[in-house]
Formats: structure tokens, sequence, C-alpha cells
């Protein structure tokens, strides 16, 4: 896999071309741009079928090895890649450890493994076995194994303890990887930790530069993947700002998570070229449609606001000050249905208690409180005869074919269709926006130099 | 000509079997022209269990069923007849039918009570009483505006005998009376008695003579699936289609077993709906010829074929049994790849079948698809005896 940078804009962010895949010659990726996540390697809820009504594109698709561990098994036994198993060999994949939008239980550490959770429980996997799974699953992107349990509250010596490890994993990852036929030609990833410590940050990164790897994964900034749209985006600017001055400039960087999105365009500002599809399926997951308008002028400028098209601007300032305000929001986060099933199969195996309730009542009224000043929660009874689209104007399937009345039924019946529509749209919305983000940096190339 | 005016139903027959009562025909609707015989799957909220209508369009399905009761409820009457009718309201342009929803009320509600009137039942949503009439079960199918709808018939549980069966029998009929009153749109929606009188040969065909008395475009054979003898199950199916009109197409409610659906298509059957095929997706098994495989089950965990070698449809062509056992039952795209795969299945079959007959092969047909699904055991008595009535004899090579 080649990485190649177009353009360094120091105002605006960078242009940059993935391409030369071992496995799929013509496949070609525009930075900045998009990894589509992944849970038992699919796409929540679209079926390929689907997807083709959604793009035609090729796709890269994010995939955590947690939520597709308990696949492992079959895939070593049947020996065949972890493309060809999940039915979808034409896209292109990247292997990752965490799941971005579920928690990552905190305090579980063992020197020098990492622990996931998978569908079958607990599974400490230690780098040997880490570079076993990827030389079986031969992915074509993925990253060395890493401790990334660090959030903004985790303290010196987590943090140290977290850096160590994913060091040294690293260290073996690369060795095992340049040696090993099929890896090397595959893309080895970095991952960096050091959670909001500027030192640590700062000491990864320089470690991890001298090894010439195609990109790094800026890891270790959040627990819970179902709030990461709730971090202030002025608590990592320093943290990711430093850490990229000391990677080589010429390389691709990687965040994951459900960011909002304008912390993503802030990001892609400091020069971020690879996200997720988090914040859309996160979304989705919980009845939101989104509808921010991306569609401005000087997307880049320091005050650009992304307006909800369902809100006037002073509502939607208003609605912001409320958020900020809201202590409760935290609490009240929520939790995708697969992380509820995680946690009862915790509560049996370790007989651990964790806060979060299984109770489909509470998982309602959550769904239901989960507004982010990007979506409207299509939940909410005043769409029950809004025979609109969600976006009028919007070329995705579901606002050309559908009205946001009959999705709110779909929710409220407890419908599957009613998250295969959400999907489309989010999907995308969410693809619109940075098709709009690449344009924009094309266009305002010479401007900015 | 006055023949011309636009009728709510045309059943034109094309073909017919020369052996047995099987026949093919094409139903035009207002909405779509429907080949027959036809499994219309099951929609009950207004949706397919999670498949959009483009994909059940890729799949030639040509009709599907949606639940009068449940849409009743949920959105109501008042907000579809807002949306201009469930087609608009769902965005499916093809044909559509509804079901009554006397059988939810007596399937779903075990404190449903009958009377003359109709049938009062607590509300699953709210704590009132509500009482759905024949009257207001033709005003929500109106207000739906499907291309056939249902009269409301008075269900009865299989097991149940004696002056109940009686009752249930003529009550249905007076209620089909108060439908055809009641019935605002038969210019563009065509409405079907329901023959009742349980499993007593003399009811059913009072049933059907009485219901063949009525100005209609079709009837629906009523009450025959409720886990009732196999044995006594054909019988009543031959019974009605041997004396109803052969111009009007016959629909046996709730059958939806390929075995049962070849059967009754021999026995003249036009017209089938279940739930099944999509309901067993939801419980991780997949229809192939000789049956049905529980994908959940550990023999498929290392199995890396398509569910069924021959099938064409786009789950059998990407996926594979071991990746769908291991997404299911976590994965919501687990339960769409396999409803696809069933709808593909049962879509298929009845796609076999109308061409046997046009091609005059039907016999053979069946000959094979028995010979399919009992290749490890002997044919059930009842199959034999139901081909035989028909003149299609297993036993003779």
């Amino acid at each position: 896999m080649r990485f190649r940078l177009q353009t360094i804009n120091n105002i605006c962010g960078r242009l940059g071309i993935i391409n030369e895949i071992e496995r799929l010659p013509t496949f070609q990726m525009e930075t900045p741009n998009l990894l589509f996540y992944t849970n038992g390697g699919c796409i929540p809820h679209l079926t390929h079928d689907v997807i083709l009504m959604l793009t035609s594109d090729v796709l890269p698709l994010q995939i955590p090895l947690d939520n597709i561990y308990h696949a492992t098994e079959a895939i070593i036994k049947l020996d065949v890649s972890v493309n060809t198993f999940i039915g979808l060999p034409e896209y292109l994949s990247f292997c990752t450890l965490q799941d971005p939008t579920t928690t990552v239980k905190q305090g579980y550490h063992k020197e020098n493994v990492a622990t996931i959770w998978s569908k079958h429980g607990k599974q400490f996997i230690t780098k040997a076995r880490h570079m076993e799974l990827m030389e079986s699953l031969k992915p074509d992107m993925y990253i060395s194994l890493c401790d990334g349990d660090t959030n903004i509250n985790s303290s010196k010596k987590r943090i140290l303890n977290s850096a160590r490890t994913t060091n040294e994993a690293f260290r073996y990852c690369y060795d095992q990887h340049v040696s090993s036929p099929t890896l090397c030609k595959k893309a080895l990833i970095a991952p960096i930790e050091g959670g909001y410590d500027l030192t640590t940050r700062e000491l990864c990164a320089k470690y991890l530069s001298n090894f010439p790897v195609v990109g790094y994964l800026i890891d270790g900034l959040y627990s819970d993947g179902a709030s990461v749209h709730k971090i202030p985006f002025h608590s990592v600017e320093k943290i990711i700002d430093h850490t990229l001055k000391y990677i080589p400039v010429e390389r691709l960087r990687i965040i994951q998570g459900a960011w909002e999105p304008q912390s993503i365009l802030k990001m892609i500002k400091l020069g971020v070229d690879l996200f997720d599809t988090s914040f859309p399926c996160l979304n989705a997951e919980n009845g939101c449609a989104l509808v921010f308008n991306f569609n401005v002028e000087n997307l880049f400028s320091e005050n650009v606001q992304l307006v909800n098209l369902y809100h006037s601007k002073n509502e939607n300032n208003i609605w912001k000050k409320e958020l900020n305000n809201k202590n409760e929001y935290k609490s009240n986060s929520c939790v995708s249905n697969r992380d509820n099933k995680l946690n009862e199969n915790n509560k049996i195996s370790d007989g651990v208690q964790f806060k979060n309730n299984v109770n489909d009542e509470q998982n309602n009224t959550s769904k239901k409180n989960f507004v982010s000043p990007y979506s409207i929660s299509l939940y909410d009874t005043k769409y029950f005869d809004d025979f609109t689209p969600i976006i009028e104007n919007c070329l995705c399937l579901t606002c050309r074919k559908h009205t946001k009345a009959y999705v709110h039924h779909l929710l409220i019946t407890k419908e599957l269709l009613g998250m295969v529509l959400l999907m489309i749209h989010n999907l995308h919305h969410y693809m619109e926006f940075f098709r709009y983000i690449r344009e924009h940096l094309r266009r305002n190339i010479g401007k900015c130099d | 000509m006055t023949q011309l005016t636009k009728s709510s139903l045309k059943f034109t027959l094309i073909s017919e079997c020369n052996v047995s009562n099987a026949r093919t025909g094409v139903m035009n609707l207002t909405h779509y022209n429907v080949e027959t015989p036809v499994f219309m799957p099951v929609g009950t909220q207004g949706t397919l269990k999670g498949i959009l209508p483009d994909q059940l369009e890729q799949i030639d399905c040509q009709i599907i069923l949606a639940n009068a009761y449940h849409l009743g409820v949920r959105p109501g009457p008042d907000l579809l007849k807002k949306a201009g009718g469930l087609h608009k309201f769902m965005n499916w342009n093809r044909a559509l039918l509804t079901d009554s929803g006397g059988f939810q009320m007596v399937s779903l509600l075990k404190l449903a009570k009958i009377t003359e009137k109709g049938v009062k039942f607590k509300s699953p949503y709210g704590a009132d009483d509500c009482m759905l009439t024949p009257e207001e079960s033709i005003r929500i199918q109106n207000a739906i505006g499907a291309d056939i709808i249902m009269q409301l018939d008075d269900v009865i549980a299989t097991n149940i005998t004696g002056s109940r069966v009686e009752e249930s029998t003529f009550r249905t009929s007076r209620w089909l009376d108060r439908c055809l009153v009641a019935h605002e749109r038969p210019h563009d929606q065509a409405i079907f008695p329901i023959v009742q009188g349980a499993i007593d040969e003399r009811l059913r065909l009072i049933s059907t003579q009485l219901h063949m008395e009525k100005d209609v475009k079709g009837y629906a054979l009523g009450g025959l699936s409720g886990g009732e003898s196999k044995n006594i199950f054909w019988k009543m199916v031959l019974l009605s289609s041997k004396i109803l009109p052969k111009e009007k197409p016959r629909y046996v409610m709730g059958v939806g077993f390929a075995l049962d659906i070849v059967i009754c298509c021999a026995l003249g059957i036009d017209m089938f709906d279940c739930v099944f095929p999509t309901r067993t997706a939801r419980f991780g098994c997949a229809l192939i010829p000789s049956g049905q495989i529980n994908l959940k089950l550990n023999k498929y965990k290392f199995d890396f074929q398509p569910i069924d070698n021959e099938c064409k449809c786009s789950t059998c062509k990407r996926y594979t049994r071991a990746y769908l056992h291991s997404i299911i039952p976590m994965q919501a795209v687990a339960c769409h790849l396999l409803t696809i795969h069933n709808l593909y299945f049962q879509i298929s079959l009845m796609r076999s079948i109308r061409e046997s007959i046009k091609r005059n092969m039907f016999p053979q047909f069946v000959k094979e698809f028995i010979s399919k699904v009992y290749s490890h055991r002997p044919v059930s008595k009842w199959v034999t005896e139901a081909l035989k009535a028909v003149n299609i004899n297993l036993e003779v090579v």
C-alpha cells in the first residue's frame, strides 16, 4: 500500500491518495476520507446488495479485532482471508483492535497483553498471538498490538504503562511483519499512545517515527465510544497537534471514533487523513438522522458553524449552551445494543456488575435522549405525519423514496427497516460531508498556500 | 363497451394442468398484474422485515400482505389516508393485500370477546376496550387502500367443535354482507369472502355455497392452518376448490410450507400467504429444497458453501454458511440475508410451479419435488392421497 501526499496546506489541511494495494491494484482513495465501521464483518444493518444502493465505490472497511474475534477460529481453519470470509473480497480491510463505538472496560491489564472483549467474553491477546491472527486474517492494513486504555482522566502511571506495552509490542510486530512473506506486502500502521500527556505522546511519536511504516493511528484518546462526540475539541487539540509534530509529514495519520463533525474539521486542519463512520452509525443506532449543513464557505475558518438544518441559527447556539451545561447528559450516555449484550456476558462470566442496564425501557429512553446538534431524532412524535424526506434534495435512497413519517413508524414499531433507512441516509450524508471537504481543500489549495 | 371500465380485479387463466386441478393465470389488480399461483410474503406493519421495497422488486415479489389490525393501531387509518394509502406510505408500487384483523384478534388477544356486533378486545397499547366491527375493519382497509381486502370473519381455534363452529360459519356470512355494504372502494379494491366451517364438511360446503352467491372477485379459505391434521386439511381445501367458480382466484390463508403449497396448487389453489419464510429466517433458518437448515448449529461453523449451491439469490452468490453462522444472532444483517434467501426460495418455487403448468409438466414437477422432500423417508399418506384425489399417482413411475 502506498500513501502519497498531494498537498500540505497549513491553513486548511492536506490532500492525499491511497493506492497500490497489493490485493486491489485498481483501488484508489483520496484523503481526507472514511473507513467504514464494521461489526462482525458487516456494515451494521446493510447487506451487500443494499450497500450497492448506497455507493458503487470500493469501500475501505474498519474491522475491529474484538468484534470479529469469535470468527477467527473459522477463518484460520478454513484458511481464507478476512475479506473472503465476510463475503466482501473486493473491499479494502483495515484490522484494528477495539470497536470504536463501544466502551473499553478499564482496568483489565496484564503485562504485555491487550485485553479485548469478544462475543465470548474477555480475551487476552499477546503480541505473538496478534501476529498469528494477522497472518491468518490477511487484512490489507492492520495495527500492531496496542494498549489504548487511556482517557483524559488516566493517571501518569497508566499512561506510561500503556505506552510501554504498545511500543514494545510494536517493536515485536514490526520485526514479524518485515520477515513474514504474507504480511510484508500489507500495510502496518503504528499506534501512538500517551493519553493526554504531551511528554509521553512526544516520546512515543519520536520512537515510532524511526520505523518505515505507512501510517500512524493516534490512539488512547477515549474509553467510552458512545460519548466521543461530547469530548470538546480543545481538550484533544494540543495532544493531536503535538503528536503530529514528531511523525514524518508524508505518512498517513488516522484517528478513530465518533467525534463530532466540527471536531473532525479541526482534526483535518491539523493534518489527520483518515477517520471512521462511528458517528453516523451511532446516530442511526439511536434513531437519529444526520441533518447538519456542511455546504458552507470557509469550512476551515476558526468560527465556522455546521448548522442543524432543522434549527434556526439562534436555536442552534442555545442548544449548544444547554448541552455544555447539562452534566447529566454525560451519565445518560447511550450504549449500543452490542455493548449491553457484552455487559450481560460479563456479568455472567466474571460476576462483575456494570453500570449500564440491559433494561429495554431504559435503553429506549436513552435512545430518545440521544440528540446532537447535528441530527434529529426520528422517535420524536412530531414526525408522525411529516411526509417530507429527512433532507429535501438529499440524493440518498432514504430521502428519494421515503418520508420521516414512515421512518418514525418503523422506529415506533421496532421494525428492522428503520435502522436500514437511517444507516443509508447517515452514511450518505457523512460521505457527502467528506466529499465536500476534499473539494473544498482542492479549491483552496492555491489560496491558502 | 362496459367491459372496458376498469375493474378492481380481472383474473385470466393462462393454462390448466390436464391431469390435476392446478392452473396458472394472471390477476390484473389496481397496482400490479400478479401471476398465479403466487406466494404473498407477510409485511405486517407496512414493511417486510428489514427488506427494502427495491430489494423485493429485485427478487420479483409481485404482491405482499399487510395487516389491517396492526396498521389500524399504528399508524392508524387517519394517517394512512393522509399519506394517500399504504402504497405511498411505504413506497411499494406493486400489489398489496390486507388481512381484516379477525385472525389477529384470536391469535394475539386472549381476552377478545366475539359478539354479533364484532370483536371486543383490550388494546395492547392502552387500557381502553376496543371494538372491531366488520364496518370498522373495512373502514381501515379502505384507508390502507390495498388491491385486495378481506372480509372480517369469525375466527375460531381449530380444536373447537359443536355449536360454536356453526355459529362462526353463519356469522361469517352475515359479517360478509355487512362488509360488502360498508365497502366504499369496490372500483379499485377487490374484497374476498372467507370460507369458514372448521373441519366440518357440511358447514364448509354451506359456507362456500353461501359465499358463491355474492358478487365478489375471488375467495379465501380460512381456518385451515391452525394445526389440524393434514389428512383433513387437504380434504377441506379440495371440497371448496372443487365447487368454486373456475374463473375466480382462490386463496388458502396461512399456508406457506413448500410441500403444502405444491399440494394445494394441485388441488386448484392460486394464492398463499404465511409468516413462515420470514419468521424462520429471524430464527436463523434457511430454506432449501429438502426442507430447512438451522444455521445457528455448530456444524455450520466451518461450512464454507453458500446456503444452497443451486440458488441464484444475492445471499447465496456472496455469503457462506460459516459467515452467516458467525453473525447470527448478533447482526441484523444475518436476518436480512436469510429473509432475502427464503423469499427468493418461495418466489422461485412459485415460478417453477407456474412454468411447469404452462409447459404441461406439472405432474412431473410434483413427482420430482416430492422425491426431493422425501428422499430419506417414505412419502406421507396424506400427500399420496391428496395427489391421488386429483389424479397424480405417485406410486406409478
